[in-house]
């Protein structure tokens, strides 16, 4: 029933938005179009890092790797290149949304995503917003939420961009992309891929990493067609597919791989006119993943699920007011060989407010309303407010009430799916002081969350594993940032950015640390240039973790500090090209990032990129 | 109890000490420092083995690891079976591989890893070792038994199976799979190691937990009752009934003409002369978590030992009662603990 009504009323305001805007007087357009524009209109009080198109390539091309070297985030990568799943501020894997355009991709069977399956290449900005966010993102979004980017400008020119890289382990990343336009057409079609044998020798021990090749390569499209003025038609794709075997402890293990195949596609409209913006997005978004459980036999076991999201954004500005409400309709069905038939529908409403009382002080609070048909939704709120002492100080609070629906998986597997579970809510607080002057940005954010009715897989009493509402946890800790920007001379500059993060990760009934959570991550980085040349050194450091939730001081993963350099030449007239070598672990350092899974030492890469 | 107990241990001590002074020849040397305790077998992550002595001095923790320098058991460790040689068969059924030691050093001397497919549990018949592998968990059709000769570790032969096999046990001239694993499937095999064929299928009640032999006759233990087998006509002699409210009851163990089996954090016990079987706890125990209760379970020499393996994500605990259902013992051992073995 209230489906049905969502789905109406979002008709009717789509109506009534494009009537306002053939009468409304022209507005000019921002020139970089960004999907998700609640990232920049909305993020009173919270913490937001931006990671530019530029910055992105200087890393190589996977996910996992670049956002260890650009934020506190913690990830827990089962040997490298296998599955990655983060611990953002101390939650679990699930509790970080990630974003598409916008649009949340986390796993419908899983509830995380699994960051070594996505690529950086073809991403215009990555912007990782800290904290809650369920308000604007729905569910999933408790430790944070981790937003993809691909912008296109209203001005295009035509380029080609080709880059290729050759590595340690057999190591290949390739991308080109392609952007031009016609007239009022402008679009970007990029293919990338990047694909290792992964054999690397591990330190310290003699043997090397087997069965652990992987490849993975993605295919992008951005369309954006500007209709007039104030009405822009957009399309966003991608289409992933990937193989990846998981490597082995002994070479006598059953040799297995995980195939995966993701597409995603979405249509979108935006209308302005002078105090009011609409946007419109349907997206349809398909995730399937093949298990082989033993090559040799090549037995496999195969989810598949499709997801259609129907979002309408209604934006009113006013002076100093803004008004948004956001509808939310999403359908997701799985099917698979160890899933019952799994749908679920979700709709939501959230209301958004901002309003900048003063020059210096603005606030903004949100209320949102998820149902569907399987639970008690909470009711979710939020509240941010930033002032500004003075030019160079300003303080800012966020506190807002987050959820996460169980997946599919915990509800539907075939042995153990329980139907009775119910979301997990979090409480989230937040305050921080920034500093600006010129060049240096400096940042102290100190965060304190509950979460409650956790959900976790334990054997229930025949021995089957079940997932089940257990645990009540609280998170909190400090994270400062620095940033400092140097202009030593017309053709020397230098920039030096480092994080930390500190936290704590309770579970309330023991009052122990979560395994897999450090209580310290830190990065940091020098990038120096000079005329065409550029040199950088990238400092990454993870605390030990705990792998028994009894917190036994034996059984640990031990701390490790990686250190990684780089050196770039650019070279403008042949095809505006920059040739870089990059070394990573430069002092071959043997550690592990989970219990018994060894990660590679020394890496040497070379890479060239071109542009014409 | 624990005073009670101290002054036992002093006793004995005393005991010992006077006897060891007096009559050196008379006392049987130890064959080896885990000689006279129990082994605790713990599945990990990776597996580990936890050593108790019999006289309760001491708990030692990973003893395969502090032996053997720089090896590990491998992932998920299952089970040991042992030799006429005083050698035990460590199974991982993670790493299909099958570690050999010396049982009472634990100093290792060799490995199995050949035609291993997620091995389950062994039991050694004339120098064989039959070893169920329950292969690709998508399908039971691939599951086999891997007869293996001890003297050359050379895989003799490979039975093949169209239905799960798990527990595997022997009355000395037949073996018997148990043809149910986790709670699903029923019936048990009969292997005649003669000819290494199957010899019979014999049927059982639904959701098989778990089969004992005792004095020719084969139980079996499943969701309504326990069925037992005459092992010689391999027909049906009668059918114990298993009262609904403990239906799902497991770890069938037979001891002194007692029927012992766990449901939920209760030991139950039923003479094996009544039909009807009881339904009243003879032992509870605490458990943090009301899961990984009873994770491994043996009676041996009038004692009763079971496992608790808390959250699997942190180390577990064994306890040990005497017949009277009183503690006589308890402590931290490793990751999963699964089983008890006896030297």
């Amino acid at each position: 029933m209230c489906m049905k009504y969502t789905i109406v009323l979002m008709l009717l305001l789509c109506l009534c938005v494009n009537a306002g805007a053939q009468t409304e007087p022209i507005q000019m357009l921002d020139t970089v179009y960004l999907s998700d524009a609640n990232l920049k209109l909305f993020n009173t009080g919270q913490k937001q890092h931006h990671i530019s198109e530029k910055a992105i390539a200087r890393h190589n091309f996977a996910l996992t790797d670049l956002l260890q070297r650009q934020t506190p985030i913690y990830f827990r990568q089962n040997g490298y290149g296998m599955v990655s799943s983060a611990a953002f501020r101390g939650t679990t894997a699930a509790q970080t949304a990630v974003l598409w355009n916008g649009i949340n991709i986390n796993s419908a069977l899983t509830g995380q995503t699994d960051f070594n399956t996505l690529l950086t290449a073809n991403l215009s900005s990555i912007d990782v917003k800290f904290g809650g966010g369920s308000n604007i993102y729905g569910t999933g979004a408790i430790g944070g939420s981790i937003h993809l980017n691909q912008n296109l400008s209203k001005h295009v020119e035509e380029q080609h961009q080709f880059q290729t890289a050759y590595g340690s382990f057999n190591t290949f990343e390739t991308q080109y992309a392609y952007q031009n336009q016609w007239k009022d057409l402008k679009f970007k079609l990029a293919l990338v891929s990047r694909q290792s044998d992964n054999d690397y020798e591990i330190p310290e021990q003699d043997r090397q990493n087997q069965n652990g090749q992987f490849e993975m390569n993605s295919l992008d499209a951005v369309i954006r067609y500007d209709l007039s003025d104030d009405n822009i038609l957009s399309y966003f794709s991608n289409f992933t597919f990937g193989k990846r075997h998981f490597s082995l402890i002994r070479p006598t293990e059953p040799r297995t791989r995980y195939d995966n195949i993701d597409t995603r596609n979405m249509i979108e409209w935006q209308s302005s006119s002078k105090h009011i913006q609409s946007k419109l997005k349907l997206a349809y978004l398909t995730e399937q993943f093949t298990f082989f459980d033993n090559l040799l036999r090549n037995t496999s076991s195969t989810s598949e699920v499709a997801t259609q999201v129907m979002q309408y954004e209604l934006l009113y500005s006013l002076d100093d007011i803004k008004l948004k409400t956001i509808l939310n309709y999403q359908n997701a069905q799985g099917k698979g060989n160890q899933l019952d038939s799994a749908e679920r529908d979700v709709a939501g409403i959230s209301l958004v407010f901002q309003q900048q009382l003063t020059e210096q002080w603005n606030y903004e609070f949100t209320l949102r309303q998820d149902v569907n048909d399987d639970f008690e939704n909470p009711f979710l709120f939020s509240f941010g407010s930033q002032y500004h002492l003075t030019d160079r100080w300003s303080l800012r609070v966020h506190a807002s009430r987050n959820y996460r629906l169980p997946t599919f998986n915990d509800m539907f597997w075939v042995n153990g799916g329980n139907p009775d579970l119910v979301p997990e809510t979090a409480i989230q607080t937040e305050a921080g002081v920034n500093f600006e002057a010129k060049g240096l940005h400096l940042s102290l954010t100190g965060f304190y969350n509950d979460i409650n009715d956790m959900i976790r897989w334990l054997p229930d009493e025949f021995g089957i594993w079940r997932p089940q509402n257990t645990d009540e946890v609280v998170t909190y800790g400090l994270e400062p940032s620095l940033r400092y920007d140097y202009q030593i001379s017309d053709d020397q500059s230098a920039r030096f950015q480092a994080n930390y993060g500190y936290t704590v990760s309770e579970d309330q009934s023991t009052d122990n640390q979560l395994i897999y959570v450090p209580f310290h991550t830190a990065n940091a980085k020098l990038i120096y240039n000079i005329n065409q040349w550029d040199f950088g050194l990238s400092w990454l450091y993870n605390g030990e973790v705990f792998t028994q939730t009894d917190n036994n001081p034996n059984r640990i993963v031990e701390d490790y500090a990686l250190l990684d350099l780089q050196i770039g030449k650019r070279f403008p007239i042949l095809l505006n090209s920059r040739l870089s070598l990059r070394a990573q672990n430069i002092f071959d350092l043997a550690y592990e990032a989970v219990d018994n899974r060894p990660m590679p030492g020394r890496a040497l890469t070379i890479q060239l990129l071109t542009s014409f | 109890m624990k005073t009670f107990f101290r002054i036992y241990l002093l006793f004995a001590l005393l005991i010992l000490t006077a006897c060891s002074n007096d009559d050196d020849v008379n006392m049987p040397a130890p064959k080896g420092e885990f000689d006279s305790g129990t082994l605790v077998l713990n599945e990990g992550g990776i597996g580990s083995v936890t050593f108790i002595s019999n006289d309760y001095s001491r708990v030692d923790q990973q003893i395969y690891n502090s032996v053997n320098s720089g090896e590990d058991l491998g992932q998920f460790v299952q089970s040991i079976f042992f030799d006429d040689n005083n050698r035990a068969y460590i199974i991982s059924n993670g790493s299909n591989l099958i570690t050999i030691v010396k049982r009472f050093t634990f100093e290792k001397v060799g490995e199995i890893t050949a035609n291993l497919d997620v091995p389950r549990y062994g039991t050694v018949v004339d120098g064989k070792a039959y070893v169920t592998n329950q292969a690709s968990f998508t399908t039971n059709a691939d599951d086999f038994v891997s007869v293996i000769d001890l003297d050359t570790l050379e895989t003799e032969t490979i039975i093949a199976f169209d239905v799960v096999v798990e527990h595997i046990i022997s009355d000395g001239t037949k073996l018997y799979v148990q043809n149910s694993a986790f709670g699903f499937g029923s019936g048990i095999s009969v292997i005649d190691p003669s000819t290494n064929t199957i010899e019979a299928e014999l049927d059982t009640g639904e959701a098989l937990q778990s089969i004992s032999i005792n004095a020719n006759t084969l139980y079996a233990l499943h969701a309504t009752g326990i069925d037992a087998i005459d092992l010689v006509s391999q027909e049906l002699i009668t059918t114990k009934s298993l009262p609904s409210e403990i239906s799902g009851a497991k770890n069938l163990r037979i001891s002194n003409g007692v029927l012992y089996y766990t449901f939920a954090n209760s030991v139950y016990q039923t003479p094996l002369s009544e039909t009807v079987l009881s339904s009243d706890p003879f032992i509870s125990y605490d458990s943090d978590s009301e899961f990984g209760t009873m994770y491994g379970f043996e009676v041996n020499e009038s004692l009763i030992y079971l496992a608790d393996a808390t959250d699997f994500a942190s180390n577990g605990f064994v306890e040990i009662y005497d017949l009277d259902g009183n503690l006589v013992f308890e402590t931290d051992v490793g990751l999963g603990p699964n089983g008890f073995y006896f030297n």
